[in-house]
């Protein structure tokens, strides 16, 4: 029976910890490697990645301006649309486009240390790093137009968009499984979740204006609670009847953890398939 | 090429991986151009980017962090804070509501209260209060001044007014509830008992606030209506006045009975004239001379009838005779202007009784829902939250000015 000495708990520690960073560094390139080849297939090269949304946002801005739907006074109009755009684009593009992730990539898992889930987290590192200098660039820009720079909680706000990305990754790793095994999910999520997502996600609503009974029919959605704190962050007096930080972590936690479990149960599926 | 299972002690094993990493990311990048250019750079990084520049990102990440966890968690000073509820209530609110989207009403007592919140808000945010509040300077600045070691926070003793007011802003959080029309008001401070005193004083000025407003909106309402009576009362009396010397002027003469008389004697001459005309008519067809006496007398009597009539009508209207129609007309007028004159003060007394009953009716107090309590321990949560916005901080420095960095680079 050997002993167990410091030295080589010191070597076990430091060979835990180059190995995490090794790990990360793979993930790294891989997002950088995802973020060329958007930028190469795009008509506005590297701007246009992060632009894209950009555009959409301002196509609903403009589309809200034109109906003159009815926003809020606690918040610019702008920033209260890009709070919700940002973060369901995000979850969309983490979380949703996962069930079409792994066919393209499949010629990297011939490298071990390339696994489908290193893939899944180089997307979501991209996106949320697009979406959040989105988010960024138009809070500056607004708050540069209006010459007032508010944000009242900036932890909630760190901790909401974690938590986002956390929920997307979480749903992103058991989308990786299903649309890879279950394709007809595919189409499914093309005509269905999708368009429940965009209804239900608060984007052009706030909660507090919808009547009480009508709540429970969209507070369910972990992405309202999402959007609705991001706006709260910024203005504390922005209300949120029936919309928790602890439904949105519970929510996050549990997909990471389901996920998780679901995902390294059929690794091996996604790698000896096609 | 496949890969191989890994073999050796750790190290070995770690040099190893290292190598196959590369090895493999250049087959792969063999495989497609884009990895060759974006994927080696980066896992080479560790190896071939120099030291120093690799390290000091980093090192400097971890020191902020490990700097602002040590001030978050060690020497940041507690801080106390002290919570109120109240709403602004009226009677008789008014009875109109506002619609929302989708459909939701808010109750007109609700929007009252959160205009009130909102003016509330601005008030107690204002340099009065924080006078009013803390009207000697030097007791302000040693309630907040800073201390060791936390010197960051706190008040410095040479802060000049806007820094004094900036930071008494800080101090307190007004927040109107949208949905409940409550005002929910938080002072935090350096001891417990500085966040409860300035919770209780801040009560104090948004009541006299409310009572300010009432006092003012009644003084203000009840003095308009008070000048519209006087108004009025005067008009009335210059009125009656003008009515009176007219009278004293021409007797207690009735114009229109007496224009009416005139009328109707003119009227009489006037008939009789026709008849005469008739009868010099026939007369003259009797007789061949124009001149005979018969004729000469009716026509006398024709022309001297026609003098008196044209007299009597210019006695009734001319300058030079009593003109009832100018009189007639300003006694009217006069009469006019007397009843007028009362209605207008029936009607603004009557405006005077209804504002100061609208005054009692919209009369607005404070309802406590909440009384500040003296906090028991410090609160924490600012530890944290300042913890994670430097987190925040720092993610966004990584996340969205690197990732634009990069772009840049890569553009």
């Amino acid at each position: 029976m050997s002993r167990i000495t410091s030295s080589k708990v010191f070597t076990s520690v430091r060979a835990f910890g180059d190995r995490m960073m090794l790990q990360i560094r793979i993930v790294l390139a891989l997002a950088d490697m995802e973020f060329a080849l958007r930028a190469e297939k795009g008509a506005f090269g590297v701007w246009g990645v992060v632009f894209e949304p950009l555009a959409l946002m301002l196509t609903l801005l403009a589309l809200k301006i034109l109906v003159r739907l009815k926003t809020t006074d606690l918040l610019n109009p702008v920033i209260w649309l890009a709070c919700g755009v940002a973060l369901l684009y995000l979850f969309r593009k983490v979380g949703i486009k996962a069930l079409t992730g792994v066919s393209k990539k499949q010629r990297f898992f011939f490298y071990r240390r390339i696994r489908p889930l290193d893939t899944l987290l180089a997307s979501t590192l991209i996106e949320a790093r697009i979406h959040a200098s989105v988010l960024v660039l138009v809070f500056l820009a607004v708050s540069a137009w209006s010459w007032t720079f508010q944000i009242d909680d900036p932890a909630l706000m760190v901790v909401d968009f974690l938590l986002t990305v956390c929920l997307g990754l979480g749903v992103g790793m058991s989308a990786l499984v299903v649309g890879h095994r279950i394709p007809i999910v595919k189409a499914l999520t093309k005509f269905g979740i999708n368009r429940i997502l965009l209804w239900t996600s608060g984007i052009f609503y706030a909660t507090y204006s919808l009547p009480g009974p009508a709540r429970p029919f969209v507070t369910w959605n972990p992405l309202l609670h999402s959007v609705e704190l991001l706006r709260h962050s910024i203005n504390t007096a922005y209300p949120l009847p029936g919309i928790s930080l602890q439904y949105l972590a519970i929510c996050a936690f549990v997909s990471v953890g389901f996920g998780l479990v679901f995902y390294f149960s059929n690794e091996a599926l996604l790698l000896s398939d096609d | 090429m496949t890969e191989r299972p890994l073999q050796g002690s750790r190290t070995t094993k770690l040099q190893a991986t290292r190598q196959k990493i590369q090895s493999g990311a250049r087959w792969l990048g063999s495989m497609g151009s884009e990895l060759s250019t974006v994927a080696i750079p980066r896992i080479r990084t560790d190896d071939q980017a120099p030291l120093p520049r690799l390290f000091s990102g980093r090192v400097l990440a971890a020191t902020f962090l490990a700097i602002s966890g040590f001030y978050c968690f060690a020497i940041g000073r507690d801080r106390y804070q002290a919570s109120s509820e109240f709403v602004i209530k009226q009677p008789m609110p008014p009875g109109n509501s506002a619609a929302m989207v989708l459909g939701t009403l808010q109750s007109s007592s609700v929007l009252s209260s959160l205009e009130d919140g909102r003016y509330l808000q601005v008030y107690l945010e204002s340099n009065d209060v924080r006078n009013a509040v803390f009207p000697d300077e030097e007791v302000y600045l040693n309630s907040y001044a800073s201390a060791s070691p936390d010197l960051w926070s706190g008040l410095s003793t040479n802060a000049d007014a806007q820094q004094q007011l900036g930071f008494f802003r800080n101090q307190l959080d007004v927040i109107p509830q949208e949905l409940s029309g409550s005002i929910v008001l938080s002072t935090s401070a350096f001891t417990a008992e500085d966040a409860y005193s300035l919770n209780t004083k801040l009560l104090e000025q948004a009541q006299r606030f409310v009572n300010d407003v009432n006092q003012s909106i009644s003084a203000d309402q009840q003095a308009f209506a008070e000048t519209q009576v006087a108004y009025a009362q005067n008009r009335l009396t210059e009125a009656s006045n003008a009515l009176e010397a007219f009278q004293d002027r021409y007797g207690q003469l009735n114009p229109l009975a007496e224009q009416s008389a005139a009328a109707s004697f003119i009227t009489g001459l006037e008939s009789r004239l026709v008849d005469l005309k008739v009868e010099e008519a026939s007369l003259r067809r009797q007789y061949r001379d124009p001149d005979a006496p018969e004729v000469a007398y009716v026509a006398d009597q024709v022309g001297e009838l026609e003098r008196q009539i044209k007299e009597e009508r210019q006695k009734a209207v001319g300058a030079g005779g009593r003109d009832l129609n100018r009189l007639a007309s300003q006694s009217v007028r006069l009469e006019g202007d007397v009843t007028f004159a009362r209605e207008s003060l029936a009607s603004a007394m009557r405006a005077a009784d209804n504002s100061r009953m609208e005054s009692q009716r919209q009369l607005k107090f404070i309802v406590m829902l909440s009384k500040p309590q003296m906090p028991q321990e410090p609160d924490h949560s600012w530890r944290w939250k300042a913890f994670l916005s430097c987190i925040g901080i720092l993610v966004v420095v990584w996340g969205v000015f690197g990732f634009m960095l990069t772009a840049l680079r890569r553009d």
